[in-house]
């Protein structure tokens, strides 16, 4: 194995002088299509988050009946917590709502109120949407519980439905992408095999183990891979970071995540993926030309 | 050394390139495969050094059965079978001293025993002179001396040839056979397929003649016996 390695870093750094074009070419397929990658990765994880910060507002509220005393209210929202479709409940009292009511309705002047007509009540969060009909019957069997109403407006639903398309589809795509992609640098990658075809020939004729045969290959691969992807990191992080300011000034509502919040976890996974595509890619090229696995 | 018993090799475009072949080729032969295009002299050859698998039928190499060969371990093989080719398959931008060099390096030869090993069989071949020369400043007699070259650089007990004078003039040929033989006289077992009537008048070798791919006479079996 020793005296192979000196010969086979000989061979991929000969190669990738020889071959500048091919090899420029071979990164570059890999950064448009890691580029694209990170692309619809990034707006994956942004549909993912606004679905998160979305959900955070469905909620159903229960009124407490006026004689359910603080301690036992304590012990109705305690038992809402343990239902596994409930990300969290939180008690109200009642003076805390009428404030509120008063911050929603300026018109009303709730300090001259001589009674407090709102009850205490007990906030859920859902973690499902789907499920908010299902908490709301089982919320309202407890018998301190008045009624129950919910916070579900039709558009906050729409807006859910919509990002739930786009995160699918993004899903899709970024599936599809991976594959074009180790098909079009095996492509690209063929190309530089192909000009090497007589060594390969040479090498399986005088009985080169196979490793050897398409280590350096690999190897290739493996650089395009991390060239391209590294490059394509970079130029996401420009085109992004300029994104996120432009909606942050433009769409105040839109949560969008700021790059820095992402990059570890987006790059490692492009570079990741990127030099595994390399050497997958160029792993399927070199076979190709081995008449010895056929 | 070398021996087929019952083979048939059909190509998966139904082409039966040969049909019931049993030969055999003892340890330190000389042995002229002789026939028309397409008579299925390269087939042979390549059944040996496994470049092809027979339909039916098995093939031994020092006893051992290559056609159960697994794929990896066919570089094994290959290090103790030398080939030769019509058409040399020599790297153009290497001179004939790296070409020769090139066949040690990818098979994990120390790098430091390299030089003498070359030195040694440009020696054999008589082209240690010109060992600086690229092929396209080498004759067609001297491309295939430095292929034969690189063919016994690991010293392997079986040399084959296909067509290794196709491309070459009579006294180039000539002198190539010549080359063939000192090599066979070492105790290397030479197979050599052509399709030139003279060359083992010439050189009075065992002549195995294929004819539509079976074996239409095997000649001089005890000649080099003798």
């Amino acid at each position: 194995m020793g005296v192979y390695l000196p010969f086979f870093f000989r061979e991929v750094s000969q190669s990738l002088r020889r071959n500048i074009l091919l090899n420029v070419a071979s990164a570059s397929t890999v950064l448009v299509l890691v580029f694209m990658l990170g692309f619809f990765s990034l707006l994956v994880v942004n549909v993912n988050h606004l679905i998160r910060e979305t959900m955070k507002k469905i909620q159903v509220v229960a009124d407490l009946k006026s004689q359910v005393s603080i301690e036992k209210a304590g012990q109705v929202k305690f038992r809402i917590m343990k239902m596994p479709e409930v990300e969290r409940a939180r008690f109200v009292p009642k003076e805390v709502n009428l404030k509120n009511f008063g911050k929603d309705h300026p018109d009303i002047d709730v300090k001259n109120l001589n009674d407090n007509p709102l009850p205490n009540t007990i906030e859920v969060d859902i973690r499902d949407p789907d499920k908010i009909e299902y908490v709301k019957g089982e919320v309202k069997k407890y018998p301190e519980v008045e009624a129950v109403k919910s916070v579900k407006p039709e558009t906050l639903q729409q807006l859910l439905q919509m990002a739930r398309s786009i995160y699918i589809t993004g899903i899709v795509i970024i599936l599809v992408l991976l594959v074009s992609t180790v098909f079009l640098i095996a492509n690209t990658i063929r190309l530089t095999v192909y000009s090497r075809r007589k060594e390969i020939e040479i090498m399986e004729l005088v009985g080169s183990p196979l490793w050897f045969i398409r280590g350096p290959f690999v190897l290739e691969g493996l650089l395009h891979g991390f060239v391209g992807s590294a490059l394509a990191i970079l130029l996401l992080n420009l085109i992004y970071s300029r994104m996120v300011e432009w909606v942050v000034r433009m769409l105040k509502f839109v949560p969008l995540l700021s790059y820095s919040q992402v990059a570890f976890d987006i790059s490692l996974f492009l570079l990741i993926i990127g030099i595994l595509v390399g050497g997958v890619a160029s792993y399927l090229s070199v076979n190709k030309y081995l008449k010895i696995c056929k | 050394m070398i021996e087929f018993m019952d083979v048939y090799l059909k190509y998966p475009n139904g082409v039966e390139a040969l049909k019931n072949i049993n030969i055999n080729v003892e340890k330190g032969e000389f042995v002229f495969l002789m026939g028309s295009t397409g008579s299925g002299k390269s087939s042979l050859l390549k059944l040996i050094y496994r470049d092809l698998l027979p339909t039916s039928g098995v093939v031994y190499i020092n006893n051992h059965d290559v056609t159960e060969l697994p794929v990896e371990r066919i570089p094994n093989l290959r290090r103790k079978i030398g080939v030769v080719f019509q058409d040399y398959k020599l790297l153009d931008y290497k001179n004939a001293y790296e070409n020769i060099a090139y066949a040690l390096e990818v098979t994990g030869t120390d790098p430091k025993n390299i030089p003498e090993k070359v030195k040694m069989v440009l020696e054999v071949v008589g082209l240690w002179e010109k060992k600086d020369r690229l092929p396209e400043q080498l004759s067609g007699g001297e491309k295939q001396l430095t292929a034969i070259a690189r063919a016994i650089v690991h010293n392997p007990p079986v040399l084959l040839a296909d067509e290794p004078t196709g491309n070459l003039d009579g006294d180039s040929a000539w002198n190539v056979i010549k080359i063939l033989d000192y090599i066979n006289s070492k105790g290397t077992t030479v197979m050599v397929a052509t399709h030139d009537k003279s060359l083992p008048e010439r050189l009075k070798k065992r002549v195995i003649i294929l004819k539509d791919g079976k074996v239409a006479s095997d000649e001089g079996a005890s000649l080099w016996k003798s």
